[in-house]
């Protein structure tokens, strides 16, 4: 590892990446880490940033050297024992444990078992929007965008409708779990044990008599012989319910910031032409996705940009800087619905692409890409068209906005408006 | 049987060969290949079935 | 929430039972994990140190009252923020240092990046003998000159011009550096160290001061390649280990491994101690036995090096976890030094502690059955003899000498040392990661 010639004045003092400001607007760092710090090694926090687009996409499509497991599939690590969802398929790496679990369940989530479930996802946006379409106003956060995916899972797990407040108590608790800050711990353990006593008789009848619901799917489907066990049943509910969840809700409402206060201008476009709804989500993908960061655990000695990883060491994938990386990206400070540069339809695990533009990283590339992308994709479009539909001459109901952030360290959540307030007319 | 690949059809999307590593790989575009000529064992023919299904391009097909 | 509760069930709207916990027969719940019991019996929080606390402002000032917290409550802390686990409790740290086995030490070559470092010749026997016949010899005369220098002077800093001095002009002596360049090689050196650090900045420039050592080095080892002296950069250059000839990198390279840590923070340390516990400082300068035991209580309660790093080799299951291979432990000298259940009191600085081992500690085997404090800087403790007889002692015991030689030979010279009026010194680091000492300690005394 030598030091590469360092441009004088652009070094960064990795106690910038726990400051406020960092959390509110990491791109300026960003620029700086894909410009002069191609590799950055965080001695501080004790861990190497990949910030350009190539390399973030080589590094996901590397599984072999880049490994998402802390612990190996055959050591003496009690699987889920140390993740709030319990054993689900995010702590496994490169194994077949891994491949088992999402082979099983993945097919749940596309082509057509998908769209036996797009009525469904109609009608809960249109009972959420009844719900304040006579107020003249609503606080898109939490009226809509966090109302609108805990009952599209909970409803495709084919559970009670009358429990969906209990199940938006649970999942709140188990997004915030996933931080650091013990309380948040404490709590969402707890609410998910409660969410498991629950789901344990369900899954025991469904094992016996299924039905068409995705839970159901899961107790009976079979993959080489083998199914999921009971426990990896429950991780993945607590998973789907979380990580499905929370991801799609911060989407429909970052969707909405940006039409309201990044590119008004584009607002028009998109009520005339409900297809552009598409076009917004990949672009809000881009420019600032729900999860930013993706953490790796190096295998080897890595040589990359003149510098060598060492193994074992763990590195952070910034997705975010590499969204926005000139190197792939025409004016990737911009945001733009219209953007020829971008893939704007289906995004796929390969991240390779027939009409040769590159796809956004929001989703990561390869063996663990987003399982729920195309639910995501579907659920917030459907979503946001019928609410532009229903109203008209919609706006914001404040000039100025404190804009998108992360949520403090301490719980987890990831990145959205904390409130987004906007008038309209029936 | 053989596994073949409709590569107007194929569109990158990466199920076959992230989904069944021991059958198809991916080339430098993020086309597929197909990495066992006849499929004759039972366990991976159910897997290159699989593959076909799941294949959002429908670009897999299997043959005598 | 849920609707009905009957019994000690909960039922929920749809009439599904909501089971509680099964109890045991004593009545506490059971925990699906061990883990989950680890975090869930600390009461309501489980977190009582957010790891942000750990790299605060708080932290670098005093680290001991944060760490006291993760030593009482979390036998293995996982430090999220800077990808670490905090080893906190006396017997777990030093039993981190007897298992070479499981958890591995990087030098700060391996900090530094070097590709194909010379080869660091700390351990090699010619070496330390060289030293100690050496610091025995000239120890005391070095510190009478600094001692002397400072009496005609009515009052000083001790911190700098009494520790730190003493500890640069030992080794400036020992290399036999010439006294015009004094100036330059001290701040060489001193860049050179501080770049271990994980500033950036810090360590671009301490690669620079690594490269202009070695260009300032060159001639003088060219010189005493053909005419030996008798100082330490001679010796080193006849070591030629395996027979390959030492290089000017080996030189460099043992200089930057070498700990220049603890004599300079350690004697700065015991000062501030003694001058802010008046009692003790009566004790200390009574008697050199006494002032040697306030050195050593010194090295367990204000420890200069407040931390080390050891790395995983393999997965392994300890103290209360499974740690991922690779991960970065930071074994807490400041924790484990006042462990109270190796301690009593341990907050307290007492100069005749009974319960501390007064012989050179061996890790985890104690002399006399006692503890002795943790001093990360002078490598593996020792698994010789502490007087041995076929071979110099260590670099522990010397250390501990040379300090209590020089301090002797302070108080020989200066009667009446007190703290300048006005004045409240305290410990703390440059930045958090640095060694924790003290900067400024002004004092007065008369000259005896």
């Amino acid at each position: 590892m030598s030091e590469a010639k360092k441009t004088p004045g652009t070094e960064i003092d990795p106690r910038v990446f726990d400051t406020p400001e960092f959390q509110k607007d990491p791109f300026p760092i960003y620029q700086q880490l894909r410009d002069h710090h191609p590799i950055y090694h965080d001695r501080f926090h004790n861990r190497w940033i990949i910030s350009r687009y190539w390399d973030v996409d080589g590094a996901f499509q590397d599984n072999e050297s880049y490994d998402r497991a802390v612990y190996k599939p055959d050591g003496p690590y009690d699987f889920g024992s140390r993740h709030v969802f319990g054993p689900n398929i995010l702590e496994y790496g490169n194994s077949g444990e891994h491949r088992r679990l999402r082979n099983i369940v993945a097919g749940q989530f596309v082509g057509q078992k998908l769209q036996d479930f797009i009525p469904m996802i109609h009608q809960i946006a249109d009972e959420v929007i009844d719900s304040f379409i006579d107020d003249g106003e609503v606080e898109i956060v939490k009226q809509f965008a966090s109302q609108v995916p805990i009952r599209v899972i909970s409803n495709m797990l084919g559970l009670p409708r009358e429990d969906e407040d209990t199940f938006v108590g649970w999942y709140q608790a188990l997004i915030a779990g996933l931080g650091f800050g013990g309380e948040h711990l404490t709590a969402g353990l707890k609410a998910r044990n409660e969410m498991w006593d629950y789901i344990d008789p369900l899954i025991a009848e469904r094992s016996k008599n299924p039905g068409e619901d995705l839970l159901s799917r899961m107790c009976v489907a079979e993959m080489d012989g083998s199914k999921m066990t009971a426990e990896e049943i429950k991780g993945f509910v607590a998973l789907l319910l979380a990580a499905g969840g929370d991801t799609t809700e911060k989407a429909i409402a970052n969707m909405w910031y940006h039409l309201m206060y990044t590119r008004p201008d584009q607002l028009q476009d998109v009520i005339d032409n409900e297809d552009l709804w598409e076009n917004t989500f990949t672009e809000m993908m881009r420019y600032d996705p729900v999860v930013h960061a993706q953490f790796r655990h190096t295998t080897r000695e890595i040589q990359i940009h003149n510098d060598v990883i060492p193994e074992r060491a763990g590195v952070i994938l910034y997705l975010g800087a590499g969204n926005r990386d000139e190197r792939a990206f025409k004016d990737p400070n911009t945001f733009d619905i219209h953007r020829n540069d971008l893939h704007m339809g289906k995004e796929n695990r390969s991240g390779r692409y027939k009409d040769g533009k590159n796809g956004h990283l929001g989703f990561g590339i390869g063996q663990h890409f987003c399982m729920g992308y195309a639910m995501a994709r579907q659920e917030s479009a459907i979503a946001c068209s019928k609410l532009a539909a229903r109203i008209k001459n919609s706006r914001p109901k404040y000039a100025e906005h404190e804009g998108i952030s992360s949520p403090s360290i301490d719980s987890g959540g990831f990145r959205t408006p904390a409130e987004l307030w906007m008038k309209f007319d029936t | 049987m053989k596994v073949k690949v409709d590569k107007e059809k194929c569109c990158m999307s990466g199920e076959c060969y992230y989904n069944h590593p021991e059958l198809f790989k991916m080339d430098d575009e993020g086309h597929t290949i197909v990495l066992v000529d006849d499929v004759t064992d039972p366990r991976l023919l159910k897997h290159a079935k699989e593959a076909a299904e799941v294949c959002p391009a429908v670009a897999i097909s299997l043959q005598d | 929430m849920a609707s009905v509760i009957k019994d000690d069930q909960v039922i929920g709207k749809n009439g599904v039972i909501i089971r509680k916990h099964p109890q045991r027969s004593d009545g506490s719940p059971k925990y699906r994990t061990y883990e989950i019991y680890q975090r869930e019996r600390v009461g309501e929080s489980t977190e009582k140190i957010k790891p942000g606390q750990l790299i605060s402002e708080n932290y670098r000032q005093d680290p001991y009252p944060t760490v006291a917290v993760l030593r009482e409550h979390y036998p293995c802390y996982r430090d999220w923020l800077s990808n670490s686990y905090w080893i906190t409790e006396y017997n777990d740290v030093t039993s981190i240092f007897s298992d070479e086995a499981n958890f591995e030490t990087r030098p700060k070559t391996w900090v530094y990046g070097l590709e194909n470092p010379g080869r660091n010749l700390n351990e090699e026997l010619p070496l330390l003998e060289a030293e100690e016949k050496f610091t025995d010899a000239r120890a005391d005369e070095i510190a009478t000159t600094i001692a002397v220098s400072l009496a005609q002077k009515g009052h000083g800093n001790l911190a700098t011009e009494f520790a730190a001095r003493f500890a640069m002009n030992l080794l400036i002596t020992s290399l036999d550096i010439p006294s015009a360049d004094a100036g330059q090689f001290t701040s060489l050196f001193w860049r050179m160290q501080r770049g271990t650090s994980w500033n950036p900045a810090l360590r671009e420039d301490g690669r620079k001061a690594l490269d202009e050592l070695t260009h300032y080095l060159e001639p003088l080892v060219a010189t005493r390649k053909k005419q030996p002296g008798e100082d330490l950069i001679s010796v080193m250059i006849q070591l030629a280990p395996s027979d390959e000839p030492t290089t000017i990198d080996d030189i460099v390279v043992t200089l930057l491994e070498r700990d220049h840590e603890t004599l300079h923070g350690t004697l700065a340390n015991l000062w501030f101690l003694l001058l802010t516990h008046p009692e003790e400082h009566q004790q200390a300068i009574s008697d050199r036995r006494l002032m040697k035991l306030a050195y050593l209580e010194t090295l367990r309660h204000s420890t200069p090096v407040i931390y080390a790093h050891r790395y995983a080799r393999h997965e392994v299951e300890r103290f209360g976890r499974l740690i991922p291979e690779g991960a970065q432990l930071v074994c807490s000298a400041a924790a484990a030094n006042r462990d109270p259940k190796i301690f009593n009191d341990p907050n307290k600085f007492i100069v005749d502690r009974k319960d501390m081992c007064q012989r050179e500690s061996r890790g985890q085997y104690r002399a006399d059955g006692l503890a002795a404090g943790i001093a990360f800087g002078l490598g593996k403790p020792s698994i010789h003899p502490a007087i041995p007889e076929d071979r110099p002692r260590s670099r522990y015991a010397l250390t501990r000498d040379t300090a209590v030689t020089a301090s002797q030979v302070l108080v020989s010279h200066l009667d009446n040392i007190r703290l300048a009026k006005g004045t409240s010194p305290k410990l703390s680091a440059l930045t958090v990661g640095e060694m924790h000492t003290c900067w400024k300690l002004p004092v007065t005394f008369s000259k005896k």
